[in-house]
């Protein structure tokens, strides 16, 4: 195939690939300062993120375009779309979309940390996007830098030349200047018929209440202009383009946008499922006849049902989750029916992160009180008739009589971990399910592990584990293998004799019985003392497998009144009336939000 | 919507002790015998400042506590009682009470306290266990509650109240049961038996926080709660509110007008005061008590004024601690036995063994009254809704 010819040569599109707290955003404030993108009165740190829960946790959830002048020593002046994108593993998808819109991308390596898995994986993902990688070694003012061992990871990485590689810090401002030019001279202009029918790959979107969805596009033939009509390619509505813009700290309205361009269009479309990210836009006049390559859909990977604490919440949930997904189209949710908690939503998240973020998001911008049910993976089961069903909730696991195997989702997981903590990760892994593949030393300070394992294991609480077995220095990346069959059975929870459905999991047999017994020690610490004793048992199928007990409650009454301080005593008892009003009442008993929470932190043997 | 057909209280406080009780979270100072008669000019303005501004009820209590009030000396005390007469009108009074520790008040002292008109006395003898009155940081002996027992009955007090504590850390059932049946024999009128609460701010919390120290457990405490019901009772004692045991008629009327939600006014560092409308509660500080009065000013710290919902738990909250139970019309003025138990069925149904509902009132059984917060806890997460319709 020919290639089409370079549609604006004076433009350079690019992203920021990084393993998480390498410097992505610090080093794309520098570039906005070098610039002169933001005025300094405008400058702040982490000046892309603009989301409350992005700067307190120090990174990036959502892809943030944004578009620089630079004029090189060539003499020319050049327009650089710089798209910042996350770095945590649950946000990969955000990465490989981002991508598909540049033609290159900065490799940014900490100088003291060096190749980490998400250096590795995000690599990969640029390389298999053909973009041209620049790498940079950041932080390498530090006392602690080891810039030898990093440009050798880097080169074992992406198999570049060690003088290809930049030194710099984002921080002083050393060798920014070198990363502008090297923009310029190594990473191609885009390229697209610029006279032909349009066509616009949309990358990204996000939602205001005023304007509707904002498509976050790269053009890639032709041109759009506002006030035309554009058309679809994921449906028929035809939509009449209000504006089109470039980038800056803010959106900044053109008259069109041209090949070669990254920028946003707003059309008035009021419901998202007319703007689908990954579709192309073209015009309705002279339309493309073929479609850009999209994106594969993303699928989530753990699911969990989210609950109102207060019933009557049940409806504001469903908008305020219609109002995230408008910015975040991973998330995914269906409505759910549980005996212990009423009426909710099962919800489908890109990993734990994301579940964390979006019930952070529900409860801060919407003010929900949630409780989260325990997370887990989606089972295949297949039956003894043959059939194949998926389950991704515990309760939906059918009868064992009826099942001839459950197959669970694998993963391969690549961990990278400084030398010294090789069996300690290796234990970990293991004892996680994990099967050993393989081990290459990327340097005398970097091992590259590989393993495969179940997903439903990492995605408690493998990371803080792996965390803490390495001191800290290990990380991990992971991608889905398929499924494979396990010795898999539901573990259920009755209190008072009844089930607690939000309570199921699905565990290992080897893991069963220590679960069992760690949730029900767990859950007689949170379930406070009722009118009569209430038995908490662990059961798989109608096997007993655990037990404890909440004595009964003996006495609930304050002794003194405080003379005549009304006020104190009657506060005392609103408090307390406000504890039961976010209880769950489960058959008899009733059963604290905790008691939901404190499921997904344990692990048998706690 | 001033109430003069309506009784009210008359509470001062005064805030003065020898030594701090390791339990206590009341206000209370030491070494400020310097300030006693200050303090007393100051209650007379806080008083005049008080009536002037207006305040319902025909006073027929007065309660004087503390604090240690009987440091005072008869004469402090007696002008506090002419200018309160002066202030808002004793001549209704019935029941007049005034706290005294063991040890602290001789028989001259107590002799002045009759000849003021007191007629009730509220003696904090605590327990009869020399370890458990040091562990509370009492400094009277057990001798010193029969002393001044006896003391108090020749000064011609034939209306006194005995306070006890039990669920002290150290204490068994049988060193508490001996004690209450010391109590039984030598007859007081009243006998006011608390469970030790660990209070906030207090050496005992400190030290229960620090892990220094732990109470003896729910299951103690009931068992002990339990015991003083049966022994009480089975003396003649009616325990007509949680942790109040009386002779027939000799309930204090002061403390029910608190319980029932009618007006008292309060005076002094701390004390707290209601009108029928608004509770108000005075800095508690004495310096800056003083400093506000003697400028002419309320010396408040706060003041609040009852929603219907307020209004509703507290009558809920204090109805379900006494014997007499909460009349369902002070809950709502037209409210009947059918909406009250349409309103509260789901509370009616789960605490079926621990309530009765009879005569217009709601009242704990002898299973309920040990539950009676989380009863009335349950019950207020009604109000919320209903609160909105009446008044």
């Amino acid at each position: 195939m020919v290639k089409p010819p370079v549609c604006n040569p004076n433009a350079r599109n690019f992203c920021i690939i990084a393993h998480i707290d390498h410097g992505k955003s610090t080093l794309a404030d520098r570039l906005l300062e070098t610039t002169h993108t933001v005025s300094s009165k405008d400058m702040q740190k982490q000046v892309l993120d603009d989301m409350d829960l992005e700067r307190e946790r120090g990174i990036t959830i959502k892809s943030h375009p944004i578009r620089m002048e630079y004029s090189h020593t060539d003499g020319r002046t050049y327009t650089l779309n710089l798209i910042d994108t996350p770095g945590h593993v649950d946000f990969t998808y955000e990465v490989s979309r981002s991508l598909a819109a540049c033609e290159g991308a900065l490799l940014l390596v900490d100088a003291s940390q060096g190749v980490e898995a998400q250096t590795v994986s995000n690599a990969f993902l640029a390389m298999e996007h053909d973009l041209h990688i620049i790498p940079v070694i950041n932080k390498a003012d530090l006392p602690n830098a080891m810039l030898e061992d990093v440009t050798a990871q880097i080169v074992d990485l992406i198999g570049c030349s060690e003088d290809e590689i930049i030194t710099a810090s984002a921080k002083t401002g050393q060798g920014v200047d070198q990363i502008l030019a090297t923009i310029i001279d190594r990473i191609p202009p885009p390229r697209g018929d610029g006279a032909g029918p349009a066509r616009a790959l949309i990358f990204d979107s996000t939602y205001d209440s005023f304007r509707g969805a904002i498509a976050y596009i790269r053009i890639i033939d032709g041109e759009l202009p506002k006030r035309q009509s554009a058309s679809f390619f994921a449906h028929d509505r035809d939509y009449e383009i209000d504006e089109v813009g470039i980038f800056r700290l803010k959106r900044e309205p053109r008259e069109k946008l041209v090949a070669g361009d990254v920028g946003y269009l707003i059309a008035g479309i009021k419901d998202v499922k007319f703007l689908q990210v990954g579709d192309t836009i073209t015009l309705s006049r002279s339309p493309a006849r073929e479609p850009l390559a999209g994106y594969k859909p993303i699928k989530p990977m753990v699911f969990a049902g989210l609950y109102p604490v207060s019933t009557d919440d049940f409806e504001n949930l469903r908008t305020s989750l219609d109002k995230l997904r408008l910015n975040d189209a991973s998330l995914a949710y269906i409505p759910e029916t549980s005996v212990a908690l009423g009426f909710g939503f099962r919800c489908g998240f890109l990993g734990l992160l994301h579940m964390e973020i979006i019930q952070e998001r529900l409860e801060r911008e919407f003010n929900l009180n949630l409780i989260t049910t325990s997370p887990n993976v989606e089972y295949e089961v297949v039956t003894k008739d043959g059939g194949a069903i998926t389950v991704d909730s515990p309760v939906d696991m059918p009868h064992p009589g009826s099942m001839q195997e459950i197959r669970e989702p694998y993963i391969a997981a690549e961990i990278i971990t400084p030398p010294e903590y090789l069996g300690g990760v290796m234990k970990l892994c293991q004892e996680k399910r994990g099967a050993y593949k393989d081990t290459h030393y990327m340097s005398a300070n970097k091992v590259q592990l590989k393993y495969e394992m179940p997903l439903a294991e990492v995605i408690y609480d493998f990371f803080d584990r792996l965390k803490s077995v390495s001191r800290g220095y290990a990380s991990y990346d992971y991608e889905l293998i398929g499924t494979r069959p396990g010795a898999l059975k539901r573990l259920d929870i009755m209190i008072a004799g009844e089930i607690v459905d939000a309570l199921s999991i699905v565990v290992h047999t080897d893991h069963a019985a220590a679960h069992g017994r760690s949730l029900c020690k767990k859950l007689k610490e949170v379930i406070h003392r009722q009118q009569f004793e209430v038995p908490i048992q662990a059961a798989m199928g109608s096997r007993i497998i655990a037990r404890e007990t909440v004595k009964a409650l003996r006495k609930n009454v304050t002794a003194k009144c405080y003379g005549g301080d009304i006020t104190r005593k009657r506060k005392l008892l609103e408090r307390q009336k406000e504890g039961k009003k976010r209880m769950k009442q489960v058959g008899q008993v009733e059963i604290p939000q905790e008691a939901f929470l404190s499921i997904m932190k344990v692990e048998p043997g706690d | 919507m001033p109430q003069t057909t309506t009784t009210s209280g008359q509470y001062i406080h005064i805030p003065f002790c020898i030594a701090k009780c390791s339990y206590c979270d009341f206000y209370s100072v030491t070494d400020r015998s310097d300030t006693f008669d200050r303090l007393v000019a100051a209650l007379q303005v806080e008083m005049e400042l008080r009536a002037a501004a207006g305040f319902s009820g025909l006073v027929d209590t007065v309660y004087i506590g503390g604090g240690t009030p009987s440091l005072l000396e008869p004469r402090q005390l007696g002008t506090l009682i002419d200018a309160l007469d002066r202030a808002v009108g004793l001549e209704a009074v019935r029941e007049f009470t005034v706290e005294a520790n063991p040890g602290e008040a001789p028989p001259d002292k107590l002799h002045g306290f009759r000849q003021l008109g007191m007629n009730r006395l509220s003696l904090g003898m605590q327990s009869f266990q020399p370890d458990l009155l040091r562990f509370l940081g009492r400094i009277h002996n057990p001798e010193d509650n029969l002393r001044t027992f006896e003391a108090a009955r020749g000064a011609g007090f034939d209306n006194i109240s005995v306070d006890l504590i039990y669920n002290i850390p150290g204490q068994s059932i049988q060193t508490w049961t001996a004690d209450l049946r010391t109590v039984i024999g030598l007859a007081p009128e009243h006998i006011s038996a608390y469970s030790l609460t660990v209070e906030k701010g207090t050496p005992l919390h400190q030290a229960v926080e620090q892990g220094d120290l732990s109470m003896p457990g729910d299951d103690l405490d009931a068992d002990m709660f339990a015991a003083t019901r049966d022994i009480l009772g089975a003396a003649g004692y009616r325990p007509y509110e949680t942790s109040n045991f009386a002779r027939p008629g000799r309930e204090c009327r002061h403390n029910l007008h608190y319980w029932r939600i009618e007006p008292y006014m309060g005076l002094g560092p701390s004390a707290h005061g209601f009108d029928g409308q608004r509770r108000y509660w005075n800095m508690a500080d004495l310096d800056k008590y003083l400093d506000l009065v003697e400028a002419g000013a309320i010396p408040e710290a706060g003041s609040e004024r009852l929603t219907p919902e307020q209004r509703q738990n507290e009558r809920l909250a204090f109805g379900l601690r006494l014997e007499e139970g909460l009349k369902i019309r002070s809950i709502q003025p037209d409210m009947t036995t059918e909406m009250f138990i349409e309103r509260y069925s789901r509370q009616l149904r789960k605490w079926s063994h621990c309530l009765e509902l009879s005569g217009g009132r709601l009242r704990t059984t002898a299973n309920g009254a040990i539950l009676a917060d989380a009863i009335a806890a349950d019950f207020m997460t009604e109000s919320a809704a209903a609160g909105q319709t009446d008044d």
